[in-house]
């Protein structure tokens, strides 16, 4: 009895409550309770889920955080309010810039600062003299040349990490002009330079965190990596966790950038979700939230970080230093940023050595094979894939082996002539499904294919393998071919899961060679995007 | 009879509800909503649960205020609205060219256009006497060497400050989308003029300079508020000087309090002289926008306006005691203002910036 009074009091109460009006109309305490949030962020952001996750608990708020690189996310904010997102947050403010033509993204507020660094490792740091020392670009691009450090960087189409050390390059190269214009672009001893740097990059990432996961796991294979400050910290508390070397962080003088990972709402007028954003800001700009992000390496507080040399992450003995002033470049304005963008891909990178080996194989008839077919225009035709950035230069090499219980054909591509390209696109169409599946083989012979240009060291290689059934062979059987005939283990293999593939056959083929698995079940043509961001 | 009391208590828990109502609002047959849109600048003042409650209690008004663009808010006449509240007088003109009649229009509020900078540069500027302090107050005396250093291409080196990198340059915001930009364009072209520029002669061969200013400072914001965040979190290295208005160093510290010592050992707030007067001219478009529009005259709410927000109040040259303020180096009074060019001359500058 006494429940059912408490209950009504109660409730006389939620109803009084509930018709109190806001005190003014752009107050925020509208409930979100019950509302679900869709938000895309760089995968830089990745360790920051749980800070998220956890308010949105709090709130009764279903959030749903989806990983895109900051071209994607640019490409997001194009399409206005029809994007599927309810808020961005891409690595640097830079990128809204560049996307947000229609103005939707609002209240946008810097989350944490990092500037993107040159990690080596601490020897050859010493070596090269560089501890408390001002480095710049161009003695960078000596050294790596000079001590052939094998060299990590994003693709600088596809990532910001990469993208804004690219910008720095060009603006060091061109003689430190206030700001980057088109004319020093096409500049021929800047262009030379350019290419001569990325020249030396050994391996390039579609993303950042990627780049990182590939340069702790395969410690041994590099020497160097440009990223974040704050993911040079995260692999140096793995490396010290495992006892190896540590990285050392070399703020490059001239051309140093800053990502100041801005996280910005998009307004479709729903009260309930702004509140929630706004909410979700207040929480990761809170005293304690930036005290964890401090300790996950990201610059907070004021001043370039001030309030960061508190957090031990910041360690002294890795070049780490939150007190020195920091100059970064100024950004170009956004149609030179597209420019040189464009340049990059089409001109300036390393060329890339792509050998798609695609299952061909009975179970693909119908909507598999219409799938890995639109994949493949995606990237081969040149005005599609100009949309991702991921066009082809006139040095790159693309083959195509299809493949069913044997290998059917390759077919070979030299540059970027788009009839040429067509017509390969053209045989890709007319090849007719059928028969059984053995993957392990017809990556063996793409392996085969590549091995000449790739032992020049002049391309970015790679292996992207599609299949969509469980294929004969094993694992162990290809390894030793490999051995036996003395087949690159620097390829990497990038396997794409589709259909009732079995991942328990993918995974491994990829990570033995460094690659990745990528999961086309759900999207295949972003599956394969992200694949070829790699090179 | 179980259901029965249930039924009662239901009842008694609406009489609840209807008294709790009645109680709590004695006032609320004299409570009238306005309803108006205002420049993000000063969302944060009608926020202020002090200043809610004053017009409540005091007045009787409930503000329902929307942020909108100073610029996207006057292009068409609000018969629905109560008020407009945009930022800088141009943006009354432009209303009333676009057939708005507004009832009443009053400047409440006025910010000077300030420069922020760091302890180093401005030290290093004191010793080239382009920056002289007195008491706790820095005036940038001599805007025209500073801005002729800009132009002829000096570098930070060249001042002796050998952690910056490039030339001596002030970032502002994009003068074709912002007003803060824009007024640094009009202080821009006062000063290198020599004194304000009232005719398309004088301003002609200044364009060049002009443009040259804005062109090498590559991509410019669009809002103050961003460029004064930017400011502060990446410091002296990525923004070594930057333009803005006098109120937001007020409310960033109010808001930051964790950062005050930081704040009066590094950062430094540069009045020019002369500089351009940012105004906030409040449209009333009806009854109900004017009686707001007294209301905001309320001595205790100018005290909250220049005390947290950092907006001084009434006429220009009025004074606004620095004490009340927790960040030092704020005048009592700015005595040293340029008029804001005519519009054509503004235009004339902006169809010139539009080619670049």
């Amino acid at each position: 009895m006494s429940r059912l009074i408490a209950t009504c009091i109660l409730l006389a109460f939620i109803a009084s409550g509930c018709s109190q009006r806001t005190p003014s109309g752009s107050g925020s305490t509208a409930n979100s309770r019950g509302v679900s949030f869709r938000l895309v962020a760089g995968s830089e952001n990745k360790a920051i889920e749980p800070l998220v996750k956890q308010y949105a608990r709090t709130q009764g708020v279903d959030v749903d955080v989806s990983y895109l690189g900051s071209v994607d996310i640019s490409r997001e904010l194009e399409k206005g309010l029809s994007t599927e997102f309810d808020a961005v947050w891409p690595a640097a403010s830079i990128w809204i810039a560049l996307g947000d033509n229609q103005n939707v993204a609002k209240l946008s507020k810097s989350i944490c600062r990092s500037p993107v660094v040159f990690g080596v490792k601490r020897s050859f740091a010493e070596r090269l003299g560089w501890p408390g020392k001002d480095v710049t670009v161009a003695e960078i691009l000596a050294a790596t040349k000079q001590e052939h450090l094998r060299l990590a960087m994003t693709s600088a189409t596809q990532s910001n990490s990469g993208a804004s050390f690219y910008l720095g390059c060009l603006s060091a190269f061109s003689g430190q002009p206030e700001v980057l214009t088109s004319d020093l672009l096409a500049d021929d001893q800047v262009r030379m330079q350019i290419r001569d740097f990325l020249g030396t990059v050994n391996r390039s990432a579609g993303s950042s965190g990627w780049l990182k996961e590939m340069v702790v796991e395969r410690y041994n294979r590099f020497d160097a990596m440009i990223n974040y400050e704050f993911m040079v910290i995260e692999a140096n508390q793995q490396f010290e966790a495992a006892g190896k070397e540590p990285y050392y962080v070399v703020y490059p003088v001239v051309g140093l950038t800053i990502a100041d990972s801005p996280l910005a709402y998009i307004d479709r007028g729903d009260s309930a979700k702004e509140a929630f954003f706004k909410g979700l800001q207040d929480y990761l700009l809170s005293a304690d939230s930036q005290q964890q992000l401090a300790r996950m390496g990201r610059r907070t507080g004021i001043l370039g970080g001030a309030l960061t040399s508190n957090s031990d992450s910041f360690k002294p003995e890795w070049g780490i230093d939150p007190n020195r002033v920091l100059s970064p470049i100024r950004m170009p304005t956004g149609d030179t940023i597209r420019e040189a963008l464009n340049l990059y891909q089409v001109v300036f990178r390393k060329p890339s050595l792509t050998a798609y080996v695609v299952d061909y194989s009975g179970s693909m008839e119908g909507a598999g094979e219409s799938q890995l077919k639109e994949a493949m225009f995606t990237l081969l035709d040149q005005d599609e894939s100009s949309r991702y950035l991921l066009q082809a230069s006139s040095q790159d090499v693309t083959l195509v082996l299809p493949f069913n219980e044997r290998l059917i054909a390759t077919w070979r591509v030299d540059g970027n002539d788009p009839a040429k390209l067509r017509e390969l696109l053209a045989q890709i169409e007319q090849q007719p499904a059928g028969g059984g599946t053995q993957m392990y083989s017809a990556v063996a012979d793409a392996l085969r294919d590549v091995a000449e240009l790739e032992s020049t060291g002049k391309y970015h290689t790679a292996i992207i393998l599609m299949s969509d059934g469980v294929s004969d062979g094993s694992l162990s059987d290809f390894q030793q071919v490999m051995s036996q005939e003395k087949l690159s283990r620097d390829v990497p293999i990038f396997t794409i899961l589709f259909g009732r593939a079995d991942p328990s056959q993918m995974e491994p083929l990829a990570t033995s060679t460094g690659g990745r698995m990528f999961d086309g079940r759900k999207d295949v043509i972003k599956a394969f995007r992200e694949a070829k961001g790699y090179n | 009879m179980k259901r029965f009391v249930g039924f009662l208590l239901l009842l008694v828990a609406i009489g609840i509800v209807v008294a709790f109502k009645v109680m709590q609002s004695p006032d609320a047959t004299d409570v009238v909503r306005v309803v108006g849109l205002v420049g993000s600048e000063k969302i944060t003042f009608l926020d202020n649960p002090e200043v809610i409650s004053i017009l409540r209690r005091k007045y009787g008004i409930d503000v329902q205020a929307k942020k909108s663009g100073s610029v996207e808010m006057v292009q068409a006449p609000a018969n629905d609205l109560d008020f407009l509240w945009p930022a800088d007088q141009t943006n009354v003109d432009m209303y009333r060219k676009h057939g708005g009649q507004p009832a009443k229009v009053e400047s409440i509020f006025h910010s000077p256009l300030v420069m922020y900078s760091w302890r180093s540069v401005v030290d290093a500027l004191i010793e080239r006497q382009i920056i002289e302090q007195r008491d706790t107050v820095y005036y940038l005396t001599e805007p025209k060497q500073l801005f002729d250093l800009i132009v002829e291409g000096a570098t930070w080196k060249d001042l002796g400050l050998n952690q910056l990198f490039g030339k001596v340059n002030i970032r502002s915001t994009d003068p074709l989308r912002s007003n803060s930009g824009n007024m640094y364009a009009a202080l821009l072209a006062d000063v290198l003029n020599g004194e304000p520029v009232a005719t398309s002669e004088q301003l002609e061969p200044l364009l060049p300079k002009i443009q040259n200013v804005f062109a090498r400072q590559g991509y410019m914001e669009e809002s103050s508020g961003v460029l004064f965040s930017l400011f502060v979190e990446q410091g002296e290295g990525a923004y070594p000087i930057i333009v803005g208005y006098e109120n937001q160093i007020v409310e960033f510290s109010a808001l930051h309090k964790e950062s005050l010592p930081v704040i009066r050992d590094r950062l430094r707030i540069l009045y020019p002289q002369p500089t351009v007067w940012s105004n906030h001219p409040l449209m009333a478009l009806n009854e109900n926008g004017k009686r707001l529009l007294e209301a905001l005259q309320d001595p205790d709410i100018m005290r909250i306006a220049w005390s947290a927000h950092g907006f001084r109040a009434g006429d220009i040259g009025a004074k606004s005691a620095p004490d009340l303020l927790e960040v030092p180096g704020l005048p009592a009074s700015i005595t040293s203002v340029v008029p804001v060019p005519s519009a054509p001359i503004m235009e004339r500058i902006a169809t010139t910036l539009q080619r670049e």
